[in-house]
């Protein structure tokens, strides 16, 4: 397959999978749990296994920080 | 292992926000500190069992910090930290439940990048929005006695209204404020923000505040491990002083002995 481009925290990515569990192996946190929205639609952890990305979609991985 | 726990468990002086009791009425929160090593210290000599956090994009080259190692189990109360508009908040509260698995969320909208005072247009808005889905919303708000009534009637588990600016140490911009609130809102009152010292935290619990959220004056203190300590004792005085009653406030002495020798 051609590659996709997203982005990815605010920067532009390209990938050779349209597997989100590929891409969130490579990029998401395997100590703390994190959050998926992608074009602004939380994607549940559930949902994971089988989302396909595409084109320009816009990927965020969230996760939790120090605040008061 | 930190739970919160039943009422009964915990005393008569527990402390009940929505669905959760707590015997500890000092919350912290967890930005800012030196190291993952002395917030783990400082959050353990707090006492306290619910500690505030916030959401960002995660960042692999910041990684090797990650606050939840010395927060351990204790509650958590997500914040919507950095955002300005009510569908932000909206927003940065999904994600939330969704990252936490919790339904515990500290409405926070500041009024810009540069003043974090809360923007209360916006605030409400969010609140409105949320108190329909099922969301314990602890809301950072102003000290205006309709705007703090209006949180309350939408069934805000706790109005938080700022001492000062948030990170200022300040303390109380208008102390007169804090106690007129205290005497007109029946809901849970948590002094969010600006306290810079343990006898500020006193100040607000001897009017009968239920709790206060302490972050920078820990965090940033010399020695932020004592901080702790003294703002948990801080607070429990405040809060025994509340219980127990003050004496009249009288313009005249009124000796406590004899006023005339063996007679």
């Amino acid at each position: 397959m051609s590659k996709l481009q997203i982005s990815l925290n605010g920067s532009a990515v390209k990938l050779n999978s349209d597997n989100l569990t590929d891409l969130l192996n490579n990029n998401a946190p395997k100590d703390r749990p994190f959050a998926i929205e992608i074009n602004g639609i939380i994607v549940p952890s559930s949902d994971f296994e089988n989302f396909k990305l595409t084109n320009n979609d816009t990927v965020e991985i969230i996760t939790a920080v120090g605040g008061g | 292992m930190i739970q919160s726990k039943s009422s009964q468990q915990l005393g008569a002086d527990s402390l009940t926000i929505g669905t959760h009791t707590y015997s500890s009425r000092l919350i912290v929160g967890t930005g800012k500190y030196p190291s993952e090593d002395i917030a783990k210290k400082a959050i353990d000599l707090s006492g306290s069992e619910l500690v505030t956090l916030a959401l960002k994009r995660f960042n692999e080259e910041e990684s090797s910090e990650n606050i939840l190692r010395p927060i351990g189990n204790r509650k958590l109360l997500p914040n919507t930290a950095g955002v300005l508009t009510a569908n932000e908040a909206v927003r940065s509260a999904h994600i939330s439940k969704e990252l936490f698995k919790s339904n515990l969320l500290k409405l926070e909208i500041i009024s810009s990048p540069e003043n974090l005072d809360p923007n209360m247009e916006e605030t409400l808005k969010a609140a409105k929005s949320l108190s329909n889905e099922d969301f314990e919303i602890y809301v950072y708000c102003d000290r205006d006695i309709d705007n703090c009534k209006k949180l309350e009637d939408m069934g805000c588990v706790a109005i938080m209204p700022l001492g000062s600016s948030i990170g200022s140490g300040r303390g109380f911009d208008n102390l007169s404020d804090l106690e007129n609130l205290r005497s007109k809102i029946s809901q849970i009152l948590i002094v969010d923000a600006g306290l810079g010292v343990p006898s500020e935290a006193s100040k607000v619990m001897e009017m009968g505040y239920d709790a206060v959220l302490v972050n920078s004056a820990i965090a940033k203190a010399k020695d932020p491990t004592k901080m702790a300590k003294s703002f948990k004792k801080g607070v429990e005085a405040g809060r025994l002083s509340y219980l127990a009653g003050r004496i009249p406030i009288s313009d005249q002495a009124k000796a406590s002995s004899p006023v005339s020798f063996l007679k």
